[in-house]
């Protein structure tokens, strides 16, 4: 790793527009994403303090009327607030998105690390298991489990850990792979440190930025998985005001278009912002892409 | 004659269903491709800025070749692995069927198919799409394995 970067920094000047212009726009990535997530999280938080209806209130009086002052995205079919829903829609997703990556990462890199670190038989075995799990598309494979356990949230999320974790231990179990070599892994162990020791104090440290960047960007994936599930009939059920349902409810109806354009704009925000973060920290962690 | 409704309309002759097929596959097709399109430019994009520090364009550049020439040829060339195998992904992915867009668009491929299936917890067809698409995915893989080394002569099968 340090003679990569002696390396990089001796061809830097071969290759000046590259390297300067990344950096810049790495910077600008990373806050725009950080604003935009933290928004939403804000959102998340204070929503039911600032929404003018309940989400779930019926009034079938006022049903589908177009956005007004009043109802700032307009009513969906059951006169219920569009605007109210999409604010509630975000304390569903973003809880549940991260909650799910933070399982899967996890479960994920304990796979990972064990099986870059045991090698032999052990590495062996759970990378065939990992396998299994990668010859799937994701959304055919968190469908068939959904439908397989029934439908609901609890379940979607379920599903989509055991379709997320296997691409977080091929990542660090390459990662394992690579700084196991290194000096300082090679003297812990001389110096008697036992392998869990080792692993988590010595090599888990220096094998972990890729995590968080994969990480980052995943929750804009698993947000489009739930809301895809959801959408499906398979996540939230219908009074719920997740956003993936909420298109379903209004994807029929052209003349109606504010039911499912606030909400698919929701998700589009929302997926943005984590995609910039996730981008900036990336350029931001990624030594051979970092400038300076 | 064969279902699909471009060719059927064009051994016909008829140009006004021809235009009509096409008509109703344009925006589903843009929706995938867009996507995909996306895809391929990120993947492209960090595989060359990995390639770019690389001896040997600094050995093209010290000939005296253009830029263009430098990038295009030998940058690109180097850098088209990683954009083989995501590629080579999404394409086994709409194979097994684009779920959500053809869902919205009713368009009655694997992937709605998949859906119904879903909805209405019939195990054996999802059990059976699913072991499908497992197939189409890992023969996709297979080939994509193959052309690697038609890519690049160094990488032995």
């Amino acid at each position: 790793m340090a003679g990569e970067a002696r390396f990089l920094a001796t061809s830097r000047p071969l290759a000046p527009a590259g390297p300067e212009r990344r950096g810049r726009r790495g910077g600008t990535a990373l806050w725009t994403g950080a604003v935009i997530v933290g928004a939403w999280a804000l959102v998340a938080v204070i929503g039911p303090l600032v929404v003018p209806h309940s989400p779930l209130d019926l009034d079938v009086m006022h049903r589908l009327e177009p956005p007004t002052a009043h109802h700032l995205f307009g009513t969906d079919e059951a006169g219920r607030d569009n605007f109210s829903r999409v604010i509630y829609g975000a304390r569903i997703t973003i809880p549940v998105a991260f909650g799910v990556i933070v399982v899967a990462s996890a479960v994920g890199v304990g796979v990972g690390a064990v099986s870059g670190y045991a090698g032999g038989r052990m590495d062996e075995v759970l990378m065939r298991v990992v396998d299994v799990v990668l010859a799937f598309p994701s959304i055919v494979l968190a469908m068939a489990i959904t439908a397989a356990l029934g439908p609901g949230l609890p379940h979607a999320m379920l599903a989509i850990v055991l379709v997320g974790w296997a691409e977080y231990s091929r990542l660090m179990r390459g990662q394992i792979l690579v700084s196991k070599a290194n000096d300082y892994v090679v003297a812990a162990r001389a110096l008697g440190a036992p392998a869990w020791r080792v692993l988590l104090r010595h090599v888990l440290p220096n094998a972990f930025p890729p995590v968080v960047v994969k990480g980052t960007l995943d929750i804009g994936g698993a947000i489009i998985l739930i809301a895809a599930l959801s959408f499906i009939g398979l996540g939230a059920v219908p009074p719920a005001p997740e956003w993936g349902a909420m298109i379903a409810a209004g994807q029929s109806k052209f003349e109606y278009w504010w039911v499912a354009t606030f909400p698919g704009l929701a998700i589009l925000s929302v997926v943005l912002g984590f995609n910039f973060l996730g981008d900036g920290l990336q350029d931001l962690l990624n030594p051979r892409l970092r400038d300076d | 004659m064969t279902g699909f409704l471009i060719v059927d309309s064009l051994v016909a002759g008829r140009v006004d269903a021809f235009v009509s097929a096409l008509g109703h596959i344009v925006l589903p097709a843009l929706v995938l491709g867009w996507f995909i399109m996306g895809l391929t430019a990120r993947t492209t994009r960090s595989s060359l800025l990995e390639v770019l520090s690389a001896d040997y364009l600094r050995t093209a550049r010290a000939k005296g070749l253009g830029e263009g020439r430098v990038i295009g040829l030998h940058a690109l060339r180097n850098a088209l692995i990683p954009v083989l195998t995501v590629t080579g992904l999404a394409f086994a992915s709409l194979l097994s069927g684009a779920v959500l867009t053809e869902t919205v668009f009713a368009w009655p491929g694997i992937g709605r198919y998949a859906v119904t299936a879903a909805t209405r917890l019939d195990y054996p067809a999802i059990l059976g799409v699913t072991l499908l698409t497992a197939v189409i995915y890992l023969s996709v893989n297979f080939i994509v394995d193959v052309l690697y080394s038609v890519l690049d002569p160094r990488i032995r099968v």
